[in-house]
Order: C-alpha cells, then sequence, then structure tokens
C-alpha cells in the first residue's frame, strides 16, 4: 500500500504543485523558535511519592509504612537517604549520569482531596480549581513567542494544562477504522474552498505523516486503546522521534494514569511497582526516541497530589498531600535529590495524616522555566502562575 | 433549496429528518415561529425517575464505604446512560428542533458534569430535565432559579459544602464558605466576568446562597432543602445593595436581583448572538437582544423571536461549526436510521471520541462555542474519519449527489458537488458528502 506521505509526494511532483506549501510534510513545524525541548509528563491519580521514592533513611519510615514499606535491601539507593523503587532501574540509570533529580515532599497549592480539583490546579496553574481560563503550559507558549506548531499533547483530547489562547496541537492514534488514501484525497480536495478547514486539514494529514513515520502498525494499534497499559510507552517513544526532528515540536505533554492506589498496592511488586515500571521504561523510550536531543530536553514530571503516609485498611493508599515530583533530561545539573525532608513523625505529618509538603510544585517548574528557556522572573509570577509573587524558584536545576 | 432554510434546519435547528426540507423551504421564519408558540411542549416525554429519588441516592455516597461507593455510582452511570438515550433518542426524532437545541443551549451556559464527581452522573438528565427544560421559552430569572435549587448544580459547584461561618452548624462544626457556586453565578451564569463585581461580592453572595442544600441521609434523604441552620445570619452587601430577608428569601432576592441586571442583559444576549448568528456578531446585533432582554424582563421565547426577525441571522449561511454532538444528530435525522440499528453505546464512544459526550465539559464554563475551539487537526481527523465509518454503517446503495442535492444543494459549493458525484463509492460519497465544509458548518 502506498503509505499518505508517499501519496502527497506523489501528488506534489504532478499536479498538486500549487497546494505544495500547505501539503508538503515538514512545512508545518518549520521555524520552531527554540532548540530547547520542553516535556511534562502528568501522572494522573495522585501517585504515592513514598513508595517510587522511599525515605530508607528516616528511622520512622518502616514503622510508618507498615505493609507498604519497601526493605531497604530491595531498594535502589542512589542516596544514603532516599532509594528509588527497584521498578525504576531507568531512573537509577539516569541518576548516576546527572540527567535525574527528584523532588520529595513536593505539592501544589492545592489542600483538599478531589483529583478532579487538585489536577485543575495543577495544569492552571491557580491556586483554586476554577481560578483560570487556560492551563500553564498554554501561557508558556504564549510566552516564548512559540508558533502554532511548536506545542503538541501527545494522547486523546486536550488537556487542560495546554488549553488556552495559544495554538497548540494534539495527537492520538485514531480509535476509528482505517480510511482509504482516495477518500482522505477527495476530503482535501472539497476542503480546498473553506480556508480554515484546509489549513487544518492540512495540518492533520502531516501529523499523522509523523506519526507513520515514528510508529509500526503493530504499535499504533497498541496506543490505539489508550487504555491500554503500554499505551504510555509507546506515546513516549512516539513523542521522542517527534521532538527529536529538526521541524518537530518543542513542547509536548504525556499522561500517564493508575495512580489513584486505594486497594493493594503491592510493594516490590503488584500494581503500583508495575505502574512504576510502565513509568520508567516511557521516560527511557522518550530519551532514545529523542537521541542527541536529549542533552536540550527537560522532562517535568507531576501528579496532583500524593498519598496517606500510612496505609489505609486495604493495604493501599488514599488521597494526601505531598508527592514526589520527577526531573529528567539531558538539559538537567541532576543526579540529585532536591528536598526540604519534613519527617515523619505523627506531630510531623500534615493533618496527621499525609506528608507534609515543603516545597511547591511551582518553584521547580519556575526553576526549570527561568533556566532552561530564560523567563524572566515577572513573566513567571504574573503569566505563567499569575499572583505567584510570593512562590520562590528553585534554582540550579538545569546546566547553563 | 434556498440557504435561507439550510440556516432554519441545521443552525437553528438540528438537520431535517430523513433530509426532507419541504416544510421549511416553504417558509424558514414560519417553521422556526411555530416551533415557539406558546403551547410547544418543551418536556422530554418518558418516565424517569424523579430529582428527588436520585438525590437521595446520591446523598449516600458521603458515608458510603468502598463497595457501597461503587455500587452508587454504577447505579448513576446506568441511569445517565438510560437518560442520554432517551435524549438523542428524542433530539433525532423531534419535530421542534429548535426546542432542542435551545436546551442543549442553555444546559451548556449553566452547564453542570460529573467529570471529577462520577457519583452525580445519575443526576445529568433529570437536571436539565427539571431544571433547563420548563424554561426555554419561559423567563430567565425563573431557569436561574431553578438551575441554582437543583440539587445537581449545589454538589457539582460544592454549595453543599458551604456553611456560614457564624451559622449554628457552622459554628459547631467549625466550617466556612465555600465560595464556588457563588463566583460562577456571577461569573458564568448573569453578569459575566467583566459584569462588575468583586471578590467583596463573591463573599457576600456565598453568604447569602449558604443553606442552599440537599435533604441530609439522615432525615431521609431526597432533593432540595434550604437549611437555615446553615445560613449565615444577618444582612449582606451585594452589588451594593443591602439584603436584610432572612433565610432562603434573601437567596430568592437576590438571584432576582442579578437575573435582571444590565450587565446579565449584556451577557446572554452576546453569548445567543454568537451561537446563532456568528462567532463575532456586530454590536448592534448584541444590543438588539440586549433590549429585547431588559424590556421583556429576560423572555427567553422574546429572545428567540428577536433573533429569528433579525435581518443579520439570515446573511451568512454557514457561520459556525456544528459541536460535535449536534454533527452527530444532524447525521442520523439525515439518514432516518431504525431503532437499534446504531446501538446507544456506539453513539456515546463516538461522542467521548470526538470529545463531547453530554455532561462532561471541561470546566463549569461549558463548551465552547467557537470554530477555533473545535476544529483542531486532531478533532478534524476525528470527525473525518467518524463521517466515513458512519458511512459504511449506513451503507448507501446510490451515489449520494441526489440525496445531496436534497439536502444541503442551497449551500453546497459546485465543487464539493461535483466531488461526491465523483467519488469512487457511495460509501465514500455519502461519507464526503458529510465530512464536506458545508454539512459541518450551520
Amino acid at each position: 500500500m502506498v503509505s499518505r506521505r508517499d501519496f502527497i509526494k506523489g501528488m506534489c511532483s504532478t499536479a498538486a504543485l500549487a497546494m505544495a506549501g500547505t501539503l508538503y510534510p515538514g512545512m508545518v513545524f518549520a521555524n520552531a523558535i527554540t532548540d530547547r525541548r520542553l516535556v511534562v509528563v502528568i501522572l494522573r491519580g495522585g501517585m504515592d511519592g513514598m513508595a517510587a521514592l522511599a525515605p530508607y533513611g528516616d528511622k520512622n519510615y518502616t514503622k510508618l509504612r507498615g505493609d507498604l514499606a519497601l526493605s531497604s535491601d530491595a531498594l535502589l539507593r542512589v542516596d544514603p537517604f532516599f532509594g528509588l523503587h527497584p521498578s525504576l532501574g531507568p531512573f537509577a540509570k539516569l541518576y548516576e549520569k546527572g540527567e535525574m533529580i527528584a523532588i520529595p515532599a513536593s505539592a501544589s497549592p492545592y489542600r483538599e482531596r478531589s483529583h478532579f480539583d487538585a489536577q485543575n490546579v495543577l495544569e492552571l496553574g491557580s491556586d483554586r480549581p476554577n481560578g483560570l481560563d487556560s492551563g500553564w503550559l498554554n501561557r508558556l507558549v504564549g510566552a516564548i513567542n512559540a508558533n502554532e506548531d511548536t506545542a503538541l499533547a501527545f494522547g486523546q483530547g486536550l488537556p487542560t494544562i495546554m488549553r488556552g489562547s495559544a495554538s497548540v496541537n494534539s495527537w492520538a492514534p485514531s480509535a476509528l477504522p482505517d480510511v482509504g488514501e482516495d477518500y482522505l484525497s477527495l476530503v482535501e480536495k472539497v476542503y480546498a474552498h473553506d480556508k480554515v478547514f484546509a489549513k487544518n486539514f492540512a495540518k492533520a494529514i502531516n501529523i499523522q505523516d509523523m506519526s507513520m513515520d515514528a510508529m509500526k502498525g503493530s504499535e499504533r494499534k497498541m496506543t490505539r486503546k489508550s487504555r491500554s497499559p503500554q499505551a504510555f510507552v509507546t506515546m513516549s517513544k512516539t513523542a521522542g522521534q517527534w521532538l527529536a526532528r529538526p521541524d518537530g515540536p518543542r513542547i509536548a505533554t504525556l499522561e500517564l494514569g493508575g495512580w489513584d492506589t486505594h486497594v493493594q498496592q503491592g510493594t516490590e511488586g503488584g500494581r503500583m511497582a508495575n505502574n512504576l515500571s510502565l513509568f520508567a521504561r516511557g521516560i527511557d523510550e522518550l530519551k532514545s526516541g529523542l537521541g542527541s536531543a536529549w542533552s536540550k530536553t527537560a522532562v517535568i514530571a507531576i501528579t496532583e497530589f500524593g498519598r496517606t503516609a500510612r496505609p489505609n485498611g486495604n493495604r493501599g493508599t488514599d488521597h494526601g498531600t505531598a508527592g514526589t515530583a520527577f526531573l529528567f533530561g539531558g538539559a538537567l545539573k541532576g543526579g540529585r535529590i532536591v528536598h526540604k525532608w519534613p519527617g515523619l513523625k505523627s506531630a510531623d505529618l500534615y493533618q496527621g495524616r499525609d506528608l507534609r509538603p515543603t516545597i511547591d510544585i511551582r518553584e521547580v517548574v519556575k526553576g526549570v522555566l527561568s533556566e532552561h528557556y530564560g523567563i524572566p522572573q515577572s513573566v513567571l509570577s504574573q503569566q505563567i502562575y499569575p499572583d505567584s509573587r510570593n512562590v520562590g524558584l528553585v534554582k540550579g536545576l538545569i546546566r547553563t | 433549496m434556498t440557504y435561507q432554510s439550510y440556516i432554519a434546519a441545521h443552525r437553528f435547528g438540528l438537520g431535517a429528518s430523513g433530509g426532507d426540507m419541504r416544510g421549511i423551504s416553504q417558509n424558514p421564519k414560519g417553521w422556526l415561529k411555530a416551533q415557539i408558540k406558546s403551547g410547544t411542549q418543551t418536556a422530554l416525554v418518558g418516565s424517569f425517575k424523579t430529582t428527588d429519588e436520585i438525590t437521595r441516592q446520591v446523598s449516600k455516597i458521603k458515608a458510603a464505604k468502598q463497595a457501597e461507593r461503587r455500587k452508587i455510582i454504577k447505579q448513576g452511570v446506568a441511569l445517565y446512560s438510560d437518560e442520554m438515550e432517551a435524549r438523542f433518542q428524542h433530539a433525532i426524532k423531534t419535530e421542534t428542533p429548535l426546542i432542542e437545541r435551545l436546551v442543549m443551549f442553555w444546559s451548556n451556559h449553566f452547564a453542570v458534569s460529573f467529570k471529577g464527581k462520577p457519583y452525580i452522573a445519575g443526576l445529568m438528565g433529570a437536571y436539565e430535565r427539571d431544571a433547563i427544560r420548563p424554561h426555554v421559552l419561559g423567563k430567565f430569572s425563573d431557569m436561574l432559579r431553578a438551575v441554582v435549587e437543583h440539587p445537581a448544580m449545589l454538589v457539582y459547584l460544592d454549595n453543599v459544602q458551604s456553611f456560614g461561618p457564624n451559622s449554628v452548624v457552622g459554628k459547631r462544626r467549625n466550617r466556612g464558605l465555600n465560595e464556588n457556586l457563588a463566583r460562577e453565578i456571577l461569573e458564568l451564569h448573569t453578569l459575566g466576568v467583566d459584569g462588575g463585581y468583586s471578590q467583596k461580592d463573591v463573599i457576600a453572595f456565598a453568604k447569602i446562597l449558604t443553606g442552599w442544600t440537599i435533604k441530609p441521609p439522615k432525615q431521609g434523604g431526597g432533593g432540595f432543602e434550604f437549611i437555615k441552620y446553615i445560613h449565615e445570619p444577618g444582612d449582606h452587601v451585594l452589588l451594593g445593595k443591602k439584603y436584610n430577608q432572612s433565610n432562603q428569601a434573601q437567596g430568592i432576592a437576590a438571584l432576582n436581583d442579578l437575573a435582571r441586571h444590565p450587565s446579565t442583559a449584556r451577557f446572554i444576549a452576546t453569548k445567543m448572538a454568537r451561537h446563532f448568528i456568528g462567532d463575532n456578531p456586530s454590536k448592534a446585533s448584541i444590543r438588539k437582544l440586549e433590549r429585547t432582554f431588559i424590556n421583556t424582563d429576560g423572555d427567553l421565547r422574546a429572545m428567540v423571536d428577536t433573533l429569528i426577525n433579525m435581518t443579520e441571522v439570515w446573511k451568512n449561511p454557514l457561520p459556525k461549526i456544528k459541536k460535535p454532538y449536534e454533527m452527530v444528530v444532524s447525521c442520523f435525522r439525515l439518514m432516518d436510521i431504525p431503532d437499534n440499528k446504531i446501538p446507544f453505546k456506539r453513539v456515546a464512544q463516538s461522542l467521548a471520541l470526538l470529545d463531547h459526550l453530554p455532561f462532561q465539559a471541561p470546566s463549569p464554563k461549558g463548551w465552547p462555542d467557537t470554530t477555533d475551539d473545535w476544529l483542531s487537526p486532531n478533532a478534524m481527523m476525528n470527525r473525518v474519519e467518524w463521517c466515513h465509518a458512519f458511512a459504511q454503517i449506513i451503507r448507501p446503495k446510490e451515489n449520494p449527489l441526489d440525496f445531496a442535492r436534497g439536502a444541503f444543494g442551497g449551500v453546497a459549493s459546485a465543487d464539493t458537488l461535483t466531488w461526491i458525484e465523483r467519488a469512487p463509492s457511495p460509501v465514500d460519497g455519502l461519507a464526503l458528502m458529510l465530512a464536506s465544509p458545508e454539512w459541518q458548518r450551520r
């Protein structure tokens, strides 16, 4: 079968030369304004930060975590106080290379316990759930004068963090049956007399072509089932490959759910371990997809809240407050745990039940954006996170 | 077919049933006006659970353990699914599609969603049936009150979590205000974000609305109830006016004033103009609607009548994009699909894929209503593929050119008709017609 791309090339060489400007692959993502790549991974459901990064050096850890405590033998002890979950092998490697930073006891300003509201706060960058009309990543796209093809959300539907007035794209493998090239070329012809339809459809075709380049058929089928656990891994790989292209996007989002571990979350094995392993494999694939562009990349992985410090009655954990944020990328000054550890004594816990937040996620994001893109403080505190003048900024996260 | 009849059928309605435009073509304005004359049925006929019954179930969620919780959610989602099926079936069969469009418009203006609160899924249908439908040709003030008194809205925007800090319950349990509902009524339902209110007004209004809640499960549960022990006592000043009523009368008075505020008239006029005229309606057309709103004390039938009479409405045939739900409904209406040919489950999957499942709006602001919001490259490809999948299920036998001429001959460009004619198969021809800009627009 002739691929859509060859088909379009064929068209370009013949009668459709006049349309080449809008159809030729590569034109869409021309003139990316910056070489630096930024990927935001949203971990939906509230990741248990202490399961991902265990504070085994805290003398209250084992007792507090009870059934959910990880033995220090099993942990990947990258640090004398903190150890990575055994499923996070790839992260330990990145850590050794200076390409990973973990930030335990961090949280957004949200202090209630609803996933939906918490994700809104995390993504809108407001201090209340419906406080703003646009997501902070969309405002970033606006702030760096990116063009409309700079940002791409990988996944079905545009996540809140990407919504807003700056033009951004999204891509997901279609869940609908494949349609033939004949039909698509007819659609193209019918759209020619409607400017908006013609422009957006040309982009759609272009994006689809890139995905054809990046993914094998079997991978496309797998990601198509967006609930398939493997979807995140293949999507991450695709994202890496697209971001690596000289004409590709520069800012992207990925999403991974499955963190709402109320019941039987497991320890070295089990549900949580499986999800962590997907997370790690996804980041690994993202890196390999990016190739040499990894050195110019920063990845921010954040979740809406952490979970209760102690296990609940079902060997799981409930919605909590502080969690662990992760940064990855060749652009990092990494190989560190950045923290102000609050302690695990009962009196140390927030409301007697959650890990106490000591670092605001906004401080971390501001730090990354300031050094990665050179965004001035005033823009960070007024545009990206409005009214956040009181919120500081973590310095020295990025190699400059 | 004239393009006036396409405007009537698609911009005001949801497409012609069986592609039959004859009744509309003779008198597009008359066809619309007949739908809003007094006595028009706006209710959804059928046997449904009442708001009170459903709320009784919903209110059990707070005390429920994991398994019970799951059961309540499952029941609610099943109920949602039944209600949405009835709503969809009605939309594709109704002979007063203008009413259905108005219902969708107002449901979206006063958006509730169970995204993030799955346990209120079962209330979505009842909300629209009880708070929206009875008022789409009535007074704005009546709809506003019905909305604010509906459990779906009270739970969705957290007023059930709002306690007067100096109320009996507030003091005893040390609970305070939740400003969510008060803020969104001012910002999204009445005055609009630039409507001239401050954070002080939000707080005052939140106090006024304390006690508007649902019957506690301990007292048997059920629908709306005003509980004075939760209400913040005293006078409160909203937009410079002192409300010295006690109990629920205070909130009713405030809502009545908000419904009649000039900013509200402007805000509602703008939204209706944007929906029925185009993404950027002229100031003159907004002013005309605004005057109608003020002169008729917010009579929504008069608003629609004003729109139908406006010359601007009938000028441009295709200024708006159909939102996915409208697009899907118009395709079903066009094809006269026999019941059960396409199970509702598949329709719902389509709507989810097209990012427009009813009552799943991303925020209390509801779904956006301009072209840019619905035509991202990904959304566009989904539409194009969906039209093809739909045409494949329909499996038309003939080349759909004649059919296309009847359905949208007056607005389709010669190009579009030519390519439909040249399509290699009847399926491709029909899919192309449905995917065409002319069919995707209204």
